[in-house]
């Protein structure tokens, strides 16, 4: 088995940045955790085939760690008012639609043609895509968006302890679905062609 | 016919919870008539699904 020769600071920056998003102000324990995994990490590292497989295992470990701590917590961080990114993301959106609400004969949607299971590359590939669109998310919505979609938190208990009111809920994950579709669309469905 | 734009929210609510009686049939006949709707569902669908594998 060839194991892979992993690139420690990249990882270790990743992992950085999602404990950072899930856990603001608090450095220490951030720092703490991603050690923590890293330590797991390297005892185990040479059993992995791939850097993919790996850095999946590394990421689902902090995920773990990330959502016990969240757990033991009765409130999280509040989400604040709109930054003002989030308002030109916003912006950007309702330029796709006519002033009756319908999409604009120029804005185009098409059926995604994702990467076959069978192809490795093009699939990993995709997905890195993917987690660099999530990483151009503001902090707020990026936060609220992994809750659901990465630590598997119920909608409800996220808009409780954030103290979300439902619909400003549904716009901050309306908002994350959004920018990562467009984010997609430009990163990779336009070059789609050249990948195959 | 609802407007598109409040069809996309739908759509994104759909994935965080079920919708009531009526959202769910305002949705289902739209995107039934809609193919940009329906594209847009088709996109965050993949979205939804392979952000797990992340």
């Amino acid at each position: 088995m060839t194991s892979p020769n992993p690139n420690w600071p990249h990882i270790r920056q990743n992992l950085l940045r999602f404990a950072h998003i899930q856990l603001p102000n608090q450095p220490d324990l951030i720092e703490d955790l991603v050690q923590e995994t890293l330590i797991v990490a390297y005892e185990k590292y040479a059993t992995f085939r791939t850097q993919s497989q790996l850095t999946t295992w590394i990421f689902g470990i902090l995920k773990n760690k990330v959502k016990e701590i969240l757990r033991q917590q009765q409130r999280w961080q509040a989400v604040f008012v709109a930054e003002q990114s989030e308002n030109q993301l916003d912006e950007l959106f309702s330029q796709q639609f006519d002033k009756n609400g319908q999409w604009l004969n120029d804005t185009e949607l098409t059926d995604w043609l994702t990467p076959q299971p069978d192809a490795f590359l093009q699939e990993k590939q995709f997905l890195q895509t993917l987690q660099l669109c999530l990483y151009t998310l503001p902090e707020n919505t990026a936060r609220v968006f992994m809750m659901r979609e990465i630590l598997d938190f119920d909608a409800r208990e996220i808009q409780q302890k954030c103290g979300l009111q439902a619909n400003h809920y549904h716009v901050l994950m309306h908002r994350a679905r959004e920018t990562l579709r467009q984010c997609l669309q430009i990163k990779w469905f336009n070059y789609a062609g050249d990948v195959s | 016919m609802k407007k598109c734009i409040h069809i996309t929210y739908l759509i994104s609510q759909l994935q965080d919870e079920k919708l009531g009686f009526r959202q769910r049939w305002i949705l289902r006949l739209h995107i039934l008539m809609c193919h940009k709707c329906r594209c847009y569902k088709h996109q965050l669908d993949i979205i939804q699904k392979n952000i797990k594998h992340l």
